[in-house]
């Protein structure tokens, strides 16, 4: 063991839980050091102005990393998903489609609703004031007054363009006499914050390199280290060190830049390294006294994953609708089906969003339903057909927490530092199939409507493997809960076990809505750190975790 | 040395009928059309060799030459019917692997400026990249883009009660439950 460095608070990771966090405790003059295993992504590491910027963003860039294969990354063994994450400053908010709609009341209650997921430990009302933070910090484009949501705060910027393919979807909606709304995106419409406003180049999950759209690279970190906090890039934590008591001393992690092993100690340790990462660290923090990993002593680190019910529908229609112009993720949500209605078949309920195409190469493959142009004499033909004339239809269905879908360690694979990999089981739950075939049934009614003359449906089905979705959320595996059999962490993040640990992140959600949750992760960290932010003197030295 | 002389140049006619081959080969999937080029004249054959051993192994250019031989003819030297049977053959046969060399010609097509600006004459606004030029697009108009319905509606959090769920029991039978909680 080499280097020995005390903060008042260590973070590992540095998307939006991490970043929010850090700089909560930084600007109150705490010292804060943000451990990261990747590094920074510059504007010019984007592929943006490459010509082969498709072939990147299926390769290089890609959101799974076990195709990126890149020095920082880990491999996540699994069967049964293709998970979306990035190791890097941001998190995988460096190439997520930065969606930006809020949990609504009801998913904070399904206890209360049907039982068969928990109730949260707090409300949206409770919630409420956090996401006006984060999303000041973030700066959200959207367009207020949706019926379907409470009242809240106008957005920073007014909404995205909505081109052709907005007006023809809204037509749609409107035809069948349902719900729409222009969808909240944490990418600007107008410059806020010195951020310009987006482009409309299409190819937000590459990243940004403008920054429009929120990494939290240039979000929140200027800021945090503005205000004194310490990011240290190329480090790998390995485990997280527990003294005589059972409290965390600090954390030892690998300079990747040499191999060496170092320790990080503080009076605080914050673990914010997404849905998979963080119960993969607390998996791999055994002691004698923790001898099923730290926070574990109930069983509950790495179950309850969920990453939502997802297919995708997409339609063609005769009218240009530029499906290449514009931000990728989404254009508009209808949310008529996304509170529970028994009548349908099944509990909880699913939003469809109205999403774009990428470019020719991109679409020539099949786009995101795979439909995918036939090679030879007719292949231009179907090219002159289709491109620039699709429309997507993302289902997106809230998932219940099962406690078999979990994260455990891999026993055969390990990353370049020898850290066991992630071993990842995921199944969606028969009641979550229904209301995805529900979606898929209103997604073609949705077609039909807006007369598309070809329609394809991608249910994310593998021949010998069944649905293995690209797992673009990773939550729930260390929920925060008012149970501590049931529960990793208290409503304040705290965990049970350890008192001066904390998660803040996706793996904190009790259950996961039917919508996009990186604003509600915001908001979430925000409320916690503002708490351990304003009792940092005596939670800096707590023997137990709170109770209420 | 003689031997090693005939070698060579065996060796330089195999390298030159592999690359008439894949040219042939992204030919029969992306042939030219009045306005679209067809894909050896983009080098698509070039940049799918590239992708293949990039991500398909350093010996996958071989495994798919050595899978368009038809009767050890090469490829390039077969008739255009039998070279279209040939690649439905292998279609068939590897789905993986013609996926992946579909999709890499695909893009490599798509990315050629000549490619590109067959598109652009389709009438559509289209860049060599995203950026820097991103897309001009006519901003949000409240007037055109608003939605003027009212409809939607949300559960308030003290609305939200019990559902009967009895008749999904035989669906939800296995998995736990939960309390409500006291707030």
């Amino acid at each position: 063991m080499n280097k020995r460095d005390r903060a008042d608070v260590v973070v590992v990771g540095s998307g939006m839980g991490g970043a929010a966090a850090t700089k909560i405790l930084a600007e109150a003059g705490l010292r804060v050091v943000c451990l990261e295993q990747g590094k920074w992504t510059r504007p010019e590491d984007h592929p943006h102005t490459s010509p082969d910027w498709e072939w990147q963003r299926m390769t290089n860039w890609s959101t799974a990393a076990n195709v990126r294969q890149r020095p920082e990354d880990y491999p996540v063994d699994t069967q049964d998903e293709n998970p979306l994450m990035w190791n890097g400053v941001g998190g995988s908010t460096v190439h997520y489609t930065a969606t930006w709609p809020r949990f609504r009341p009801s998913d904070f209650r399904k206890g209360t609703e049907h039982g068969y997921a928990p109730d949260w430990p707090f409300t949206y009302e409770e919630l409420a004031p956090y996401y006006v933070i984060n999303d000041r910090d973030v700066g959200v484009s959207g367009w207020y007054g949706d019926p379907a949501m409470p009242p809240h705060e106008a957005f920073q910027t007014g909404p995205l363009p909505h081109g052709p393919l907005g007006r023809v979807a809204a037509k749609g909606f409107d035809k069948l006499g349902w719900h729409w709304w222009p969808m909240p995106c944490a990418i600007l419409a107008e410059a806020y914050d010195g951020r310009p406003a987006c482009n409309n180049c299409g190819n937000c999950q590459s990243g940004c390199n403008r920054g429009s759209l929120a990494d939290m690279q240039v979000t929140h970190w200027p800021k945090a280290i503005k205000a004194g906090a310490l990011l240290r890039t190329h480090a790998r934590v390995e485990h997280i060190e527990v003294d005589r008591a059972g409290r965390a001393r600090g954390v030892v992690y690998v300079d990747l830049n040499t191999g060496t092993r170092h320790i990080q100690e503080a009076d605080v340790v914050i673990l914010a390294c997404n849905g998979i990462g963080t119960p993969r660290l607390l998996l791999n923090s055994t002691s004698g006294r923790f001898p099923r990993g730290l926070a574990n002593g109930n069983d509950m680190v790495g179950r309850h994953l969920m990453h939502h019910g997802l297919a995708i529908v997409e339609m063609w229609v005769d009218e240009p609708l530029d499906s290449h112009k514009g931000i990728v993720s989404a254009a508009m949500m209808c949310a008529e089906f996304a509170e529970t209605d028994i009548r349908r078949g099944f509990i909880n309920g699913l939003t469809i969003h109205i999403a774009r195409l990428n470019g020719a190469g991109y679409q020539a493959i099949g786009s995101h339903s795979v439909n995918t142009a036939p090679w030879g004499k007719s292949h231009h033909r179907w090219f002159r057909r289709h491109f620039a004339h699709g429309l997507c239809a993302l289902i997106v269905g809230e998932d219940l927490p099962i406690p078999e879908n979990r994260v455990t360690l891999s026993e055969t694979m390990t990353d370049s530092s020898g850290i066991p990999a992630p071993k990842v089981r995921y199944r969606l739950h028969p009641n979550d199939r229904r209301i995805v075939e529900f979606g898929i049934q209103r997604a073609l009614e949705l077609a039909e409507a807006i007369g598309a003359f070809d329609v394809k449906v991608n249910r994310f089905e593998v021949l010998g493997k069944g649905y293995m979705p690209p797992a673009w959320h990773l939550l729930g595996t260390c929920r925060i809960g008012d149970d501590p059999e049931t529960s990793v962490c208290n409503r304040w993040h705290q965990t049970w076990e350890v008192p001066n640990l904390y998660i803040m992140d996706g793996s904190n959600l009790p259950t996961s809505a039917a919508v996009n949750p990186t604003s509600t992760i915001g908001a979430m960290v925000v409320r916690a750190a503002m708490h351990l932010r304003d009792n940092f003197a005596e939670l800096r030295r707590a023997q137990r975790t709170l109770r209420d | 040395m003689p031997g090693n002389k005939r070698s060579a140049k065996t060796e330089s006619l195999n390298v030159r009928k592999a690359s008439e081959s894949l040219a042939a080969l992204v030919d029969v999937l992306l042939p030219g059309d009045s306005l679209f080029p067809a894909a050896s004249q983009t080098g698509a054959h070039q940049m799918l060799a590239e992708r293949l051993r990039a991500h398909q192994g350093a010996d996958a250019v071989e495994r798919l030459i050595a899978s368009l031989a038809d009767e050890r003819r090469a490829f390039a030297d077969l008739a255009p019917d039998q070279r279209i049977k040939v690649v439905r053959r292998l279609e068939r046969a590897e789905p993986n692997f013609f996926a992946f060399v579909r999709a890499a010609t695909y893009f490599a097509y798509y990315q050629h400026p000549l490619v590109v600006r067959a598109v652009r004459r389709l009438g559509h606004d289209y860049n060599d990249a995203p950026q820097p030029d991103g897309y001009s697009m006519p901003a949000f108009d409240p007037q055109v883009n608003a939605p003027q319905h009212r409809r939607g509606f949300y559960k308030k959090t003290d609305e939200v009660a019990p559902v009967d769920t009895s008749s999904l029991d035989e669906l939800l039978g296995e998995l736990p439950r939960y309390p409500t909680s006291q707030q």
